[in-house]
């Protein structure tokens, strides 16, 4: 049995386009590589405001934090681009708010409120 | 009942990352047995899942190994035993990492997981056993505080 984590993505259309990922399942490190391929391939198509619904998730563990800092690294290496998070679970909101992390990430908790703001 | 209760439970798996979700569930499954409630099985899950991250990637890094995991309870407090046969990794030699930099800016995000391993339980300590296995002891009182 391994971890599983299921990604959908969705476009939206605010003030710019907006790539939303649904993450689904668990964010640990077996499935944050697959965060990370999934962000490559939606920056490397041009697409640089991310909103991670992360309301799905029912473990994130550290990995989630690092996959986070790639895909930010990633969006500087493009030279524009913004991530934000959206409705994180319970489990994830306890990982962030144990490493004080909270006022480092913006986190909506409205998805056309999150699409406006981008 | 009581004597199935009692019983160490003990769970062994490569060390390999593709067996995390498995030791979360055994975490959960047996914790829960033993009395703890969710929010400290919660917290017992983030903080195995940290210490079996670091020894795949910093332990065995790229060779192979084992994973054993036991659950034990005396009185309130749940004991997980976490046990491997890398090379040495001691809390104590970790960095403390630097919380007051954004997760997104830093170059090398590095250390969160030890920081979560301290602050989600009540107790952690290493030692060597005689045969010469690494093992990480967490204590987690079985009822969350002030919840």
């Amino acid at each position: 049995m391994s971890s599983t984590l299921h990604i959908a993505v969705a476009q939206e259309t605010g003030n710019v386009p907006v790539t939303v990922l649904y993450l689904k399942g668990s964010l640990d490190a077996n499935t944050s590589g697959e965060l990370e391929s999934k962000a490559d391939e939606i920056i490397g198509g041009g697409n640089t405001n991310l909103l991670l619904d992360l309301n799905g998730l029912d473990y994130m563990g550290s990995a989630g934090l690092r996959a986070f800092n790639a895909i930010s690294h990633k969006l500087k290496d493009n030279g524009s681009g913004e991530i934000k998070l959206l409705n994180p679970s319970e489990p994830v909101s306890k990982v962030i708010k144990t490493l004080g992390f909270t006022d480092f990430f913006d986190i909506q908790s409205d998805l056309d409120s999150a699409v406006k703001s981008f | 009942m009581l004597d199935q209760v009692e019983e160490n439970r003990v769970l062994v798996v490569a060390a390999s990352l593709d067996n995390l979700d498995r030791i979360r569930s055994f975490i959960a499954e047996t914790a829960s047995e033993l009395g703890a409630d969710s929010s400290s099985i919660s917290d017992l899950q983030l903080a195995v899942d940290e210490a079996v991250t670091n020894i795949v990637m910093h332990g065995y890094r790229n060779s192979t190994g084992e994973v054993e995991v036991e659950l034990t309870c005396e009185a309130d407090i749940i004991i997980v035993r976490i046990r491997d046969n890398a090379p040495v990794f001691d809390l104590s030699d970790t960095a403390v990492p630097d919380l007051n930099t954004s997760p997104l800016e830093k170059d090398t995000p590095g250390g969160y997981g030890v920081f979560l391993i301290q602050h989600m339980v009540d107790m952690a300590e290493n030692q060597i056993l005689d045969d010469g296995r690494n093992e990480l002891i967490l204590h987690k009182r079985k009822v969350s505080a002030g919840k």
